[in-house]
């Protein structure tokens, strides 16, 4: 006599499905750029300097046939050479040159 | 049920840097995910819920505008309706919820391509390596943890691995599997070697821990990213496959 015999489904069950994600992740990198400062030569010279004490250091300036002027409302040393402008800062410690900021260097 | 390809997803750690002086790794954060798309052009940046209930929350934006200068925005969710940002974004670097939302959150760039979508119960997504610098003079070498996650609620991922693509940033980043699953282990700063991890840093094919991820299971993996001296700003990615088997 003919039967009918129902299929086991757990050999199909044990198979395994292969899956996977591919992911991105953002990722940026900075780079750090070297500061290229143009030197340029301030026209002046320091002619005498007091100096009784680091915090009270006192500037005399002699300019090369340039005037340097006093701004009355800043009270900074103000220089136009042209079309470039010196500014010595109040705690004389830095000077601007056309509106960026440097540093003193005394050769 | 089979584990289906959105149940594996890529987490940050708990402390993920922006700088080099804070601490880096330790458990996962199973709210951020590290794996999205920047749009495809510089755009204004949509987003959107897939439930009406959404008006609570806000969204704050981080990113760059095609100038290099660092945006924020904090847009105020208006359920399913449309919130574009008012900045121009060329990369996005990260976008955090104030809470959880009711439905998926969708980030999009305007008219192009999709950023991400947040899940129910998530709270956005970051890069890893946010703020990395190279040097003008010397190399530098970072660290940060990810981990995959196996989000399937009762069935494993066996035979798993992780698979490293050959595009984006592959030739500067390695990986290395911390030695042992749910690892916490965290680096003092960014560029601190990571210990414990037995395999070492590479960029082939390795097998996850027990060549297995368990239902709810997660897997640290340290990235590490070399800079020359010198290198050039880029915007790019990391790519990684998660490949396994289930029933």
């Amino acid at each position: 006599m003919l039967g009918f015999q129902a299929m086991s489904s757990s050999p199909f069950g044990a198979v395994k499905i292969p899956i996977g994600i591919q992911a991105k992740l953002p990722v940026e990198i900075l780079a750090t750029i070297r500061t290229v400062v143009e030197q340029v030569d301030m026209p002046i010279e320091i002619i005498r300097i007091i100096k009784q004490d680091p915090a009270a250091q006192q500037w005399i300036l002699k300019s090369r046939g340039k005037q340097w002027i006093v701004d009355a409302e800043t009270l900074k040393w103000i220089l136009n050479n042209r079309n470039k402008k010196w500014v010595l800062d109040e705690n004389l410690t830095k000077w601007t040159f056309d509106s960026q900021t440097m540093k003193w260097i005394i050769k | 049920m089979s584990v289906v390809n959105t149940d594996l997803a890529i987490y940050t750690s708990a402390n993920m840097p922006e700088g080099n002086t804070t601490i880096a790794g330790g458990d996962i954060n199973s709210g951020i995910r590290a794996s999205y798309d920047d749009p495809s052009s510089p755009n204004q940046i949509v987003v959107y819920s897939s439930s009406a209930s959404d008006t609570s929350q806000s969204l704050t934006l981080f990113g760059r505008t095609a100038a290099g200068i660092d945006i924020n925005e904090s847009l105020s969710l208006n359920g399913t309706v449309n919130v574009t940002t008012s900045s121009i974004y060329e990369r996005i670097l990260k976008a955090n919820l104030s809470d959880v939302a009711v439905g998926v959150i969708t980030v999009s760039g305007n008219s192009v391509n999709k950023i991400a979508d947040i899940p129910i119960g998530e709270s956005g997504f970051r890069r890893p390596f946010y703020d990395a610098t190279a040097s003008a003079d010397v190399t530098k070498t970072y660290y940060e943890k990810i981990f995959v996650k196996n989000n399937n609620t009762t069935s494993a991922l066996t035979e798993a691995k992780v698979i490293p693509v050959n595009s984006g940033l592959a030739s500067k980043i390695e990986f290395g599997l911390e030695n042992n699953k749910k690892a916490d282990q965290s680096i003092s700063n960014r560029e601190a070697v990571p210990t414990g991890i037995a395999g070492g840093f590479g960029s082939g094919s390795s097998g996850i821990v027990d060549s297995e991820l368990l239902a709810g299971d997660y897997q640290g993996i340290w990235c590490k990213l070399s800079l020359e001296a010198g290198e050039s700003a880029i915007n790019s990615f990391y790519e990684i496959q998660i490949s396994g088997t289930t029933v």
